[in-house]
């Protein structure tokens, strides 16, 4: 713990929390990538420093990849690609500074509420999680692609094709069951599957500018172009509209945990989750505010998953999601085994990362925040057709970057032309993100359910576990066709 | 036709599942005939088909909103010509480099998007700047 206080541990937050702010907020640049390419730097550190740095890192690049959203409609991780929209409207209404104080201090909040959990928790939780098997996963899978189709504010059948193209997308590849390719085309760089982070520039990013290139229609800044009050707009309204919506951000942190702890689920689902329920209320009550809390039931869940993703990890050794994959990767390195022994033999190291998620969450995270939102500030007001010139540039190096590979230049492009073709059509994109992200999971755990119970399809209900997995799509395929048929209602009576 | 952008969508996303079905029956299946790795795919492809045919009927009942209207003025060349800037950067990009193809596609972005030549040359310059300092310099990535 001490070393965590001594003026290298204090570094090493700060510089990791600089360091996840600047991954973050590049479109194409991840959390999962700043972590990786930190490897190497960890490598030399003591543990009781890296750690805690790849904790500061992840934590400030989750909330970063807000800001690509407010700024550009380009999320700079998948967990931002759930409330985007939202997101882009309340940057440009309310201004940036409002919309990424409600993104960060959400965040803030919910890693807070995460971390208390982890604190507590860490061990019942990871019992309940070592119950999981294929067919809690398959069913944890069906739940969120039904939430998906009603968190769209469209047509639900639009929204279910959007899914089916996503789900398409990501069987692309080698499939899992046999280790046949599918759907390459005779093409070598599509053996290893799209890689949805290309995939997200392209629909989100180059069709933004694919739709301004074709319509010639000028994005207005409606919010006042001169800020007073900033620290005010960042800091306390959105801490006065947290107060307000004290369950909401209750409910969404604790939803958060429950994914992230899930092995391979994290942030990204979290948010996903969440913002599907708030959008499904977003029908019942429909008022102005509405696209706050929805920004606000996304940001709160995705830290608290950032944080009970090492519930896992920590517990069992397994990972919650790709960050904490990376961090057994470190355990690894520096000879420290994960599991119940963890918690007897190195204390110290483990409330070292508890201390780490408090301070980044309470600390790091108002303070690079209120920094990112001031060069968002400035950014925002640039004239959007010359943001856009740049926004191409940043698109084509984004997904390049990734795997250096100037295939998937021509990927994203694609994607962005079908992105623009969905849009023309009134099909939403963020359920073909989602698609993409828990296709495999969907169909992985299919398999090996089936095979495992020799194609007994009844085996799918017979888990406690599993059957309350279902009962809960029924009642969100129940309830969002209800509040839907009910909003459909009030708005031809408007 | 009430919806005639639905009615294309509707058409294209049945001969999207048709293709998917047809293109999965060329992969194997597993032992005693269970299904293998066609199977989501093919489950996919019912969907969309299911999908297509509900938005097809809706398009000719015309009970769904129309989502998009064109209030603006199209253009298709501005849009091809967006495309086809961006797909030609993995060709040049080998030639003549990255800095000078990242350059000129987002000249050609700037250009197409109404911007005055001076503006658009600034911008696409700062733009390179800015990507070569924050990627190569800062964060280590090759381009």
């Amino acid at each position: 713990m001490s070393v965590l206080l001594s003026w290298e541990g204090i570094l090493a937050l700060l510089l990791g929390g600089f360091y996840g702010a600047v991954f973050g907020a590049i479109p194409g640049l991840t959390a999962t990538l700043a972590v990786a390419l930190f490897i190497p730097v960890a490598f030399f550190l003591d543990p009781i420093i890296a750690l805690p740095a790849i904790i500061a890192i992840s934590s400030v690049a989750i909330y970063a990849g807000d800001v690509g959203s407010a700024v550009a409609r380009i999320p700079g991780t998948p967990a931002s690609a759930a409330y985007l929209s939202e997101l882009h409207r309340v940057a440009r209404k309310k201004g940036p500074f409002y919309g990424l104080g409600i993104s960060a201090m959400g965040s803030a909040v919910g890693g807070i509420i995460g971390t208390v959990l982890l604190i507590f928790s860490a061990t019942t939780i990871a019992t309940l999680a070592r119950q999981f098997s294929s067919f809690e996963y398959f069913w944890i899978a069906v739940l969120g692609l039904a939430a998906g189709i009603f968190a769209s504010g469209g047509s639900p059948i639009k929204a279910f094709v959007s899914l089916l193209l996503g789900l398409l997308l990501s069987t692309v590849g080698i499939d899992p069951t046999l280790g046949h390719p599918r759907f390459h085309f005779g093409s070598p760089d599509l053996l290893g599957g799209l890689n949805y982070i290309v995939a997200m520039i392209g629909l989100f990013g180059f069709s933004e500018v694919l739709e301004h290139l074709f319509s010639n229609k000028e994005e207005k800044y409606e919010a006042p172009q001169k800020v007073e009050g900033a620290a005010r707009q960042f800091y306390l309204q959105p801490l006065l509209l947290i107060v307000r919506e004290k369950w909401l951000v209750l409910r969404s942190s604790i939803l958060g945990v429950f994914v992230g702890f899930l092995p391979g689920a994290g942030a990204d689902i979290g948010a996903w989750v969440s913002t599907s329920f708030q959008q499904m209320r977003k029908k019942e009550e429909e008022e102005a505010e509405e696209d706050d809390r929805i920004i606000l039931a996304g940001t709160s869940s995705n830290n608290s998953a950032v944080a009970s993703a090492w519930i896992p990890a920590l517990s069992l050794g397994l990972p919650g999601d790709t960050v904490t994959a990376i961090v057994l990767g470190v355990f690894l390195m520096k000879g420290i085994t994960p599991g119940p022994l963890l918690f007897e033999q190195q204390p110290d190291l483990l409330w070292s990362l508890y201390l780490t998620f408090l301070l980044a969450n309470l600390v790091l995270l108002p303070f690079y925040g209120f920094l990112t939102a001031r060069m968002a500030a400035f950014l925002i007001k640039v004239p959007f057709k010359l943001l856009l010139s740049f926004i191409t540039g940043l698109c084509i190096v984004g997904a390049f970057a990734i795997n250096n590979s100037v295939f998937d230049v021509w990927i994203m492009a694609g994607m962005g032309v079908v992105a623009f073709l969905l849009r023309r059509g009134g099909f939403p994109l963020a359920q073909v993100v989602l698609g993409m992200v828990l296709g495999p999971i969907m169909e992985q755990n299919f398999m090996v359910s089936a095979i495992k119970s020799k194609w007994d399809l009844m085996s799918f209900f017979e888990r406690p576990l599993a059957l309350g997995l279902m009962v809960g799509t029924l009642a969100i395929i129940f309830l969002g066709l209800r509040f839907r048929r009910r909003f459909v209602k009030s708005s031809s009576n408007q | 036709m009430k919806n005639a952008s639905d009615g294309i969508s509707a058409l294209i996303l049945c001969l999207l599942g048709l293709g998917i079905w047809w293109q999965s029956g060329s992969f194997p299946s597993l032992e005693e005939g269970y299904p293998g790795p066609s199977l989501f795919p093919r489950l996919i492809a019912v969907g969309l088909l299911l999908g297509g045919a509900w938005i097809g009927v809706k398009s000719v009942q015309g009970s769904e909103k129309i989502t998009k209207e064109l209030k603006e003025s199209p253009s298709l060349l501005k849009l091809g010509g967006g495309v086809i800037l961006v797909a030609a950067y993995p060709i040049l990009q080998p030639l003549i480099g990255f800095m000078l193809t990242l350059g000129l596609v987002c000249l050609g972005v700037a250009l197409l998007l109404g911007i005055k030549p001076w503006i658009a040359l600034v911008s696409a310059l700062g733009t390179v700047l800015f990507i070569f300092v924050t990627f190569e310099m800062l964060l280590g990535v090759s381009l």
